[in-house]
């Protein structure tokens, strides 16, 4: 259930980096916010602090009268206000500027305590103390807010501290709630995972649709019914056509044992001139040949279709290759000199000991063997090497006769299904790759076992 | 018994098969052949006759080979080589797991079911006719029902006995006279199949063999070293 644990892991890592980039997002644009704020121009123009720094600069004479009222004008409306007006200590304006019609020219306590904090006929307004006087510049209608606000410093506390707890609680709650969905799919995504795990494998599978994949399920049944259905017809032809070929071989084998009986019959027979014994010799030995293709032809079809069992157990490569080499010399009779085999196995080699089906290993090495002596009618000296290569065992055949064509070399390496007459080599590779083997052809003639 | 007095049966569908065994066995001196087309014909043979070797086919349209050994010959002990063109190994075991004294697949060399039918009568009557297997060597005289080597000695012969593994050995060597064996072949004839190690000691048993089959042990004429394979007792 690795892939499964992957994609929880990957649904998880992915759920979390969305909620991390909407964080970084917000952060992003509250970061972004609080620039512009401290980038964009104040209004009043010059914010509070001008308004503040304009009522400082008011001089006063000693009657209390604002001696550079036009300056003070002027620099206020430079901030956007549209009125100005400076209190005495009993709430009397000593100074104006475009002060509205209908305006009191005296406050009192409770007004000017009104309009400090809100506004003053609507009007919103700044306010700057100066000595027991008071500086009021009034802005136009809607040009800003007022807003005050009392909070009790332990309340302050409370929400600040409820804010940051929230924050981290929701964060945790995320964490959970993603935590907990994954799980909830991985455990009905296991089902569906196994599901299609056993489908590679070839197993039936039969899934419950009530699930919320109910639907997916559907699909991998039916999909597990079809692979059951052709699993079945492939199975059912390869057994057909493996039967037809052992049929067909069957049948022949008899015909064939006629055909050959009686060249035998002929060629040894006394008073037979020689050409008709010569060609009786032919038929005996084009029998002997069908007859070695077809016992050929019936492994390599069972071997094709994963019909022939091996019967594992333990053996020597060696005793196999000598075993190979005597049955090539003992068949070859008075044709052995022209063919003499030199065997080199290292001690390595020797020593080793495979599990493996011993008859077909001795069946591979004999083709190999025995394809040297057939394609090279004029003799030719055979060379067998037996070796360890990284730690596996490796056996080299090679002849000084007249080579294996590169493109039968080319279609055993690259493991190609040719129809050509390499059946006997076909059959090498079939057995040797049953062993978990391969077989390599190096130009011009040596052919490389690996088992 | 001289072997080719044996009356022997062949069993097959076939009859042009039926007819060329009994060329290729009459051809040998066989004397005394029958053939039969199926399992009943052969068993109403036996009725009439005993045979002393049953050469049979697996394959008949009605009862098969095997049923007919289970049925007659095993019961009356008659030995039984079949000749099939059933080739699988499970054919071949269910075959000798019945009990039957060799399998032969067709097509079959004529030599080939000439030596089986020869090893089998040889192996079924050899007890009851103490017949003594001699073979010659060279100039040597091998007896193997004496485990003896003679080795000529001025006007006579002078016998020489065989120690136990000498005697599997050239046993081995005259059982396939002419045939390459290959030394793990021999070594695990001779000491079974937890034979690894023994090179060394069935090199110093050639030898001494050497030494009794040989005019001259050290350029041997008979038993030959195959370099990297094994040995061979020429014919």
């Amino acid at each position: 259930m690795k892939i499964l644990m992957k994609i929880y892991f990957k649904y998880f890592a992915m759920s979390l980096a969305v909620a991390l980039l909407f964080l970084a997002v917000e952060l992003g644009i509250t970061f972004q916010l609080g620039q512009h704020w401290g980038e964009v121009e104040r209004f009043p123009v010059g914010g509070s602090q001008a308004v503040g720094e304009i009522a400082e600069s008011i001089k006063l004479d000693e009657d209390g009268q604002v001696c550079n009222g036009a300056e003070t004008a002027e620099a206020i409306r430079a901030t956007g206000a549209e009125w100005a007006m400076l209190l005495s200590g009993e709430g009397e304006v000593v100074w104006e500027e475009n002060l509205p019609d209908g305006f009191a020219r005296r406050y009192f306590a409770g007004e000017i305590a009104a309009f400090s904090r809100w506004y003053l006929e609507d009007y919103p307004v700044i306010v700057w103390k100066l000595g027991e006087r008071l500086f009021v510049a009034g802005y136009p209608e809607g040009s800003f807010m007022r807003y005050n606000s009392l909070m009790r410093i332990s309340e302050f506390h409370y929400y600040a501290k409820t804010f940051f707890l929230c924050l981290g609680g929701a964060a945790l709650l995320a964490l959970v709630l993603i935590l907990l969905m994954g799980f909830l799919y991985y455990r009905k995504m296991r089902a569906l995972i196994q599901a299609i795990i056993g489908l590679s494998r070839g197993e039936d599978v039969a899934l419950s649709r009530g699930e919320s994949f109910g639907e997916v399920a559907g699909y991998i049944n039916e999909t597990s019914r079809k692979l059951k259905e052709q699993q079945e017809m492939l199975k059912k032809r390869d057994e057909s056509r493996t039967e037809w070929i052992s049929g067909v071989s069957h049948d022949i084998r008899t015909p064939l044992a006629i055909v050959m009986g009686n060249a035998e019959l002929i060629e040894e027979r006394e008073g037979v001139d020689a050409q008709a014994r010569k060609a009786a010799g032919m038929i005996k030995e084009q029998s002997l040949r069908i007859r070695s293709l077809i016992e050929d032809l019936n492994l390599t079809s069972k071997l094709a279709y994963h019909m022939q069992p091996l019967r594992l157990r333990e053996v020597s490569l060696a005793a196999l290759v000598r075993q190979a080499a005597a049955a090539c010399v003992n068949q070859l009779g008075s044709g052995e000199e022209r063919y003499p085999i030199e065997i080199s196995l290292t001690e390595e080699f020797q020593k080793k000991r495979l599990q493996a089906d011993g008859h077909l290993l001795l069946r591979a090495l004999e083709n190999v063997i025995g394809n040297a002596v057939r394609h090279n009618p004029q003799g030719c000296r055979i060379q067998i090497r037996g070796f360890l290569e990284e730690g596996r065992c490796r056996i080299a055949v090679s002849d000084s006769g007249r080579g294996i064509p590169p493109e039968v070399a080319a279609c055993v390496n690259e493991n190609g299904e040719s129809t050509r007459h390499i059946m006997g080599l076909r059959l090498v590779c079939q057995i040797v790759q049953a062993h978990g083997g391969w077989v390599r052809i190096t130009l011009p003639s040596e052919v490389l076992l690996a088992l | 018994m001289d072997y080719r007095e044996a009356r022997i049966l062949i069993v097959d569908d076939n009859e042009e098969l039926c007819l060329l065994i009994e060329t290729i066995l009459r051809r040998e001196g066989y004397k005394s052949l029958r053939a039969a087309l199926s399992c009943e014909e052969a068993r109403e043979r036996l009725g009439r006759e005993r045979a002393d070797l049953i050469i049979l086919d697996v394959n008949f349209p009605g009862e098969d080979g095997f049923t007919f050994y289970q049925d007659v010959c095993r019961r009356e002990e008659i030995p039984v080589i079949f000749l099939s063109a059933r080739d699988q190994d499970e054919d071949r075991l269910t075959g000798l797991g019945l009990g039957a004294d060799d399998y032969l697949t067709k097509p079959f060399l004529s030599r080939e079911l000439i030596l089986r039918c020869a090893a089998v009568l040889r192996r079924t009557y050899r007890g009851r006719e103490k017949e003594e297997e001699i073979y010659q060597v060279g100039s040597r005289v091998v007896n193997l029902s004496a485990g003896t080597v003679g080795i000529p000695e001025g006007e006579g012969m002078r016998t020489v006995p065989l120690p136990n593994k000498e005697f599997q050995l050239l046993k081995l060597f005259l059982e396939n006279r002419g045939r390459i064996l290959t030394l793990d072949y021999l070594a695990e004839s001779v000491w079974g199949e937890n034979y690894y190690g023994y090179e060394n000691t069935l090199m110093v048993h050639i030898r001494k063999l050497r030494e009794k089959l040989e005019e001259n042990p050290g350029k041997p004429q008979w038993l030959i070293t195959m370099k990297g394979l094994g040995y061979r007792l020429n014919k």
